[in-house]
């Protein structure tokens, strides 16, 4: 008896010092918490792509360092910001985030001096590039998309456009349709026809004389994977059969391509990522999303895994601490993730590249 | 074999083992019957769940039986403004072409984005109009297809023509907050992808449900955190409702029938603990400290130190108390035994001190150390107690001789073993030692073995042996002078035997002269001359005579204690023959009793040589046939002893009386033997008379003082063999 209890004592004893030293000792094997956020839009099924993601990751990566705090946010920059400020104050040093420009930006001075580093998916305001801060940014901004939008509106013998601006955005699409505008001018002779509007407002009565003036092509601002993208590109088809429709990278979702109808025979929709038949990894990854969650994510899903991926590389190379995580990040020039390179320059932004999506049907699959 | 240990730890522990053993089986009986319990209670709340199943069926029949009714209605009166009043439970009623267009709208809801037109191709809509009936048919619960909003879709064919409406949710909202309100169960329903399509609580801020992770059967561990309460998800998932129904069953009402029951658990265990540890502790205090306190009693009484035991102090428990007294007793009887025992030890090691030879005790095992040695084994040796502390070491100082050292130690140890083998005495040694001073001892070791112990006594016989030698060396001087008196006492009774001879042979003629010439003188005047000459040459050999007794006066002689009775032995002998040439018979009597006088061996021979002389002539004169017997007798008075002559002759003339040499009674008698018995009894301080004999002659009787006036007794036999001998 004596015995069994001595044993079982230096048993206990054993465990705890392992586990005190596991716990103390080594901070490589603690657990590092990662904010991450996904959009809750008012009146409208929330997408979990990202939070699923970030399931499908752990599931994926049972020996991550990485534990993560999900945060919701409503589309209200003061709401996003103190999201942030209460993560923080609970010891979250780095982020991972879904926001558009317009919460983003407002967001940014929380990031300036190396007390949490913040990996941005989705904002390309220009107001956030070539900044010495501690936002990181895997996706190109603002300037170079709306560059690329440019050649592919030049590219499609387009003289009449017609741009549907997002004003529930403007620190995405004021920008960009400026560098817009200018890229196409540059291009050539165009004749624009611009409207600002609320795209999640869109009721087609209210538009339809301006949709039955002669277009050749219609330009569809916006971002956020709206899913009234796909009725305003309908609207627009159904007056104008032939014309192109071009769409940003931010409406690359199965969503808003159900919604296409026949219009979706005339998108032309660039991506970050190549299609899931151009690359067998994307395809692979979005299969066992799938798989796992039986829903098609949008394209934000492959960013939030690539931030999670580049934040798992500096935890396993023994770097802590945003302003370590950073230097460590920027220093390296390509980052492999299993999604694709990420390549960083000195302030922490890609130049990146967009990728036409061609088969469009098979995106739906 | 176990360790030993306290009544109390062992009392303790056991008890602590079994209340954590009942605390154990305690926990798992009331895990399991909180399991049980849980278990019915999700079982009831998943009833629950059922009964919104129910009722939402119930609703969405409703729907399609007014879906199915729209179908069926005329053209014209589908398009009847009255239409929105009579299906109010629609958001979008609209008609569509075969390739999914939308052809008419009926009804939509404010701010659609759906015009004529629109196109419901892509999507899991066209996959559902696909297999549109004249019957209602209902898709899954989705994202709104041109707005994203939580919706419900109806199809149908009818004529021809396809349909579509959208059902207002507002309705299951409704019926999912009065189920909340009324049970408090959160209660949604959920897409087959997760997405949150109604809420009860919208306030929980559930955005998605992870329906493939959660759709296990409700178990407590699986426990789902929102709004800052913990709940146990139940998924309910009918084909005919198209969407998943979760109900967050709280937690509370679990935990805290499980704090209750732990609680309780705890009070009951801590209690119980408790009320081992007070019992124990009094237990401790009642009966093991006593015991303890006993016990090192025991112990000091083991160890010799004192064991004082309050005698009187009061016991709560019987048994102890009793204990206690009889310890009390017990002790107070082996204190006076032990001091009986100190007495006893005090006064045999005062028996050891003062014993006249010195004494040493050790023991039988192999390091034989010497425990006990008293004053005159040091004395003797020289050396300290602690310069002796063992038999060995005591033999490397004793005996420094290595070679003399085995041999003693060789001899000693197995007589001593053989000595133990056979259960007897060892036998008495003796060896040479050294003392600490280097004088040589000769030491008699005598060994005792007591049980385990060997008590050894030592004699220093070194005085003995000096003496010894010194008596030996005496004796021999001795022999040596007695030798040469031996012949100086035989020369001189030859002289005397010799001068006795002559006197006895010149006496006759010398009486017979003298007898003539007394006659002469009688007779006449003329023969004077002669007569005077021959007188004259009688009175020269009167002198001669005197001469020769002044010559016996003048023998040197020397008194010592002389047995009378070895000198009439003597004397018999010498007279033997003659005893037995005249066949006298010898009777004696006291000879062989010892009877010490201070007197000359040979003057004595004399005396009583004479006297048996005299006695065995008188006898010899006597007639055949008469009796020829001489006795010799010794009797003693209280200082005296007598020698007494008689025969069985003639007896005394009266001449005997006379002091005159040469008178005799007998014939040929010259009267110079009983003179000589005189003379030399004068010279030993003898008296001497006459008388008669019982044997019918005359008795001659010489009484001489005793040596120291008693019987001489042996002297004590103090030998070294004798004491060698033990």
């Amino acid at each position: 008896m004596k015995k069994v209890i001595s044993i079982s004592l230096a048993g206990a004893l054993v465990i705890s010092t392992i586990w005190w030293l596991n716990r103390g000792g080594d901070d490589r094997t603690a657990l590092i918490t990662v904010g991450i956020d996904g959009p809750i839009p008012d009146s409208m099924v929330f997408d979990p792509s990202e939070m699923n993601a970030a399931d499908l990751y752990l599931e994926e990566t049972p020996d991550t360092r990485m534990t993560f705090r999900r945060m919701y946010y409503e589309l209200k920059p003061e709401v996003s910001t103190s999201l942030f400020l209460e993560a923080m104050a609970d010891g979250v040093q780095f982020f991972i985030t879904t926001q558009p420009s317009t919460l983003a930006v407002e967001s940014r001075h929380l990031f300036t001096n190396g007390s949490a580093l913040l990996i941005n998916t989705s904002s390309t305001s220009p107001l956030l590039s070539g900044q010495d801060d501690y936002i990181l940014r895997i996706i190109p901004d603002a300037r170079s998309e709306q560059a690329v939008m440019a050649r592919l509106l030049n590219g499609l013998s387009a003289r009449r456009v017609l741009i549907l601006q997002d004003e529930s955005n403007p620190r995405y699409t004021d920008p960009a349709y400026a560098f817009f505008t200018n890229a196409l001018a540059a291009l050539g002779d165009h004749e624009i026809t611009h409207r600002k509007l609320r795209v999640d407002g869109f009721e087609p009565e209210a538009y339809r004389a301006l949709f039955e003036e002669p277009f050749d092509a219609l330009y569809i601002l916006a971002g956020d994977f709206l899913v009234a993208i796909g009725s305003i590109a309908q609207f627009f088809h159904y007056h104008h059969a032939e014309a192109p429709i071009l769409l940003t990278p931010w409406a690359r979702s199965p969503m808003i391509l159900e919604t296409m109808g026949d219009a979706l025979e005339r998108i032309v929709l660039p991506g970050h990522h190549p299609s899931r038949s151009e690359n067998p990894a994307i395809g692979d990854y979005l299969t066992r999303f799938r798989q796992r969650f039986d829903y098609e994510p949008h394209s934000m899903a492959l960013f939030v895994r690539q931030a999670m991926e580049l934040l798992e590389s500096a935890f396993a190379a023994g770097f802590k601490t945003p302003v370590a995580v950073k230097d460590y990040l920027l220093s390296k020039p390509l980052h492999t993730t299993s999604l694709g390179p990420v390549a960083f320059d000195a302030h922490g932004d890609i130049e990146g590249t967009l990728y036409i999506v061609h088969d469009l049907s098979g995106d739906l699959r | 074999m176990k360790r030993p240990v306290s009544i109390w730890r062992y009392n303790l522990s056991h008890e602590l083992a079994a209340l954590v053993a009942a605390a154990l089986i305690l926990i798992v009986a009331v895990w399991f019957t909180l399991r049980d319990m849980h278990k019915r209670y999700l079982d009831a709340r998943m009833n629950d769940v059922e009964k919104i199943h129910i009722m939402l069926k119930s609703k969405l029949d409703d729907a399609g039986a007014s879906f199915d009714a729209f179908m069926s209605l005329p053209g014209e009166m589908r398009e009847a403004p009255e239409i929105k009043t009579l299906f109010p439970h629609f958001a979008d009623l609209f008609r569509l072409d075969d390739t999914y267009k939308v052809d008419h709208i009926y009804l939509a809801k404010m701010h659609s984005k759906v015009f004529t037109g629109y196109s419901f191709s892509g999507g899991p809509l066209a996959r559902l109009l696909e297999t549109a009936t004249g019957q209602h048919r209902f898709s899954d619960f989705m994202r709104g297809h041109d707005d994203d909003a939580p919706s419900l879709y109806l199809t149908g064919k009818m004529k021809g023509e396809y349909f579509l409406g959208r059902l207002k949710l507002d309705f299951i909202e409704s019926l999912l907050g009065d189920y909340g309100r009324f049970s408090g169960v959160p209660a949604f329903i959920v897409s087959d992808h997760g997405f949150m399509m109604a809420a009860s609580n919208p306030e929980l801020g559930i955005p998605s449900f992870d329906l493939a992770h959660w759709l296990s059967m409700p178990v407590e561990e699986r426990i789902f955190e929102a709004g800052g309460s913990t709940w146990v998800p139940v998924v309910n998932t009918h084909p005919d409702i198209s969407g998943n129904i979760v109900v967050l069953i709280p937690m509370e009402l679990m935990k805290s029938q499980q704090q209750a029951f732990f609680i309780f658990l705890a009070v009951l265990i801590g209690s119980m603990m408790v009320l081992v540890l007070v019992k124990n502790a009094r237990q401790r205090k009642l009966i093991v400290a006593p015991i303890t306190r006993l016990a090192g009693h025991l112990r000091s009484m083991e160890e010799g130190r004192s064991a004082s035991f309050p005698a009187g102090t009061r016991q709560r428990l019987i048994e102890i108390s009793d204990i206690e007294e009889r310890f009390s007793a017990m002790v107070h009887a082996v204190r006076q035994r032990e001091q009986q025992l100190i007495d006893k030890e005090k006064r045999l090691e005062n028996i050891l001190g003062g014993l006249p030879v010195a004494v040493a005790i050790t023991t039988l095992d192999e390091k034989q150390p010497i425990i006990y040695s008293n004053q005159l084994f040091h004395h003797m040796f020289g050396y300290s107690r602690e310069e002796l502390a063992s038999v060995d070491e005591f033999a490397r100082r004793v005996y420094p001789d290595e070679k003399y050292r085995s041999f003693v130690m060789e001899r000693w140890r197995g007589e001593v073993a053989r000595a133990h083998r056979l259960q007897d005495r060892p036998r008495t040694m003796e060896f040479t030692v050294q003392a600490a001073d280097h004088r040589l001892l000769h030491v008699l070791f005598s060994t005792i073995i007591l049980e385990d112990q060997l008590l050894v006594a030592m004699v220093d016989l070194t005085p003995l042996r000096e003496s010894e030698r010194k008596l030996l060396h005496a004796a021999q001087r001795e022999a040596q002078v007695a030798n040469r008196h031996q012949h100086q006492l035989q020369a001189k009774l030859k002289s005397s035997l010799a001068a006795s001879a002559v006197a006895h042979e010149i006496n006759p003629p010398l009486s017979s002269i003298l007898l003539q010439c007394k006659l002469a003188l009688q007779r006449g005047a003329d023969y004077r001359p002669a007569l005077e000459a021959i007188s004259s040459e009688a009175d020269r050999v009167i002198k001669t005579i005197e001469k020769m007794r002044a010559l016996l006066r003048n023998v040197e002689t020397r008194h010592e204690p002389v047995n009378l009775s070895d000198v009439v032995e003597s004397a018999i002998l010498q007279v033997e023959t003659k005893l037995d040439q005249h066949g006298i018979m010898l009777r004696k009597s006291g000879v062989d009793q010892a009877w010490i006088i201070s007197g000359d061996e040979v003057q004595l021979l004399v005396i009583i040589s004479n006297l048996l002389r005299n006695a065995i002539e008188a006898v010899s004169t006597q007639s055949p046939g008469r009796l020829r017997a001489i006795s010799v007798r010794l009797e003693g008075g209280v200082d005296e002893v007598r020698l007494v002559v008689g025969d069985s002759g003639p007896g005394w003339s009266g001449l005997e009386l006379t002091q005159t040499p040469l008178s005799s009674t007998k014939l040929e008698g010259s009267g110079i033997g009983l003179y000589l018995v005189r003379t030399a009894a004068t010279m030993h301080q003898a008296v001497v008379d006459f008388g008669s004999s019982s044997l019918g002659g005359a008795e001659a009787r010489v009484t001489f003082p005793l040596y120291n006036r008693h019987p001489a007794t042996p002297d004590m036999d103090w030998s070294p063999a004798h004491a060698a001998e033990d």
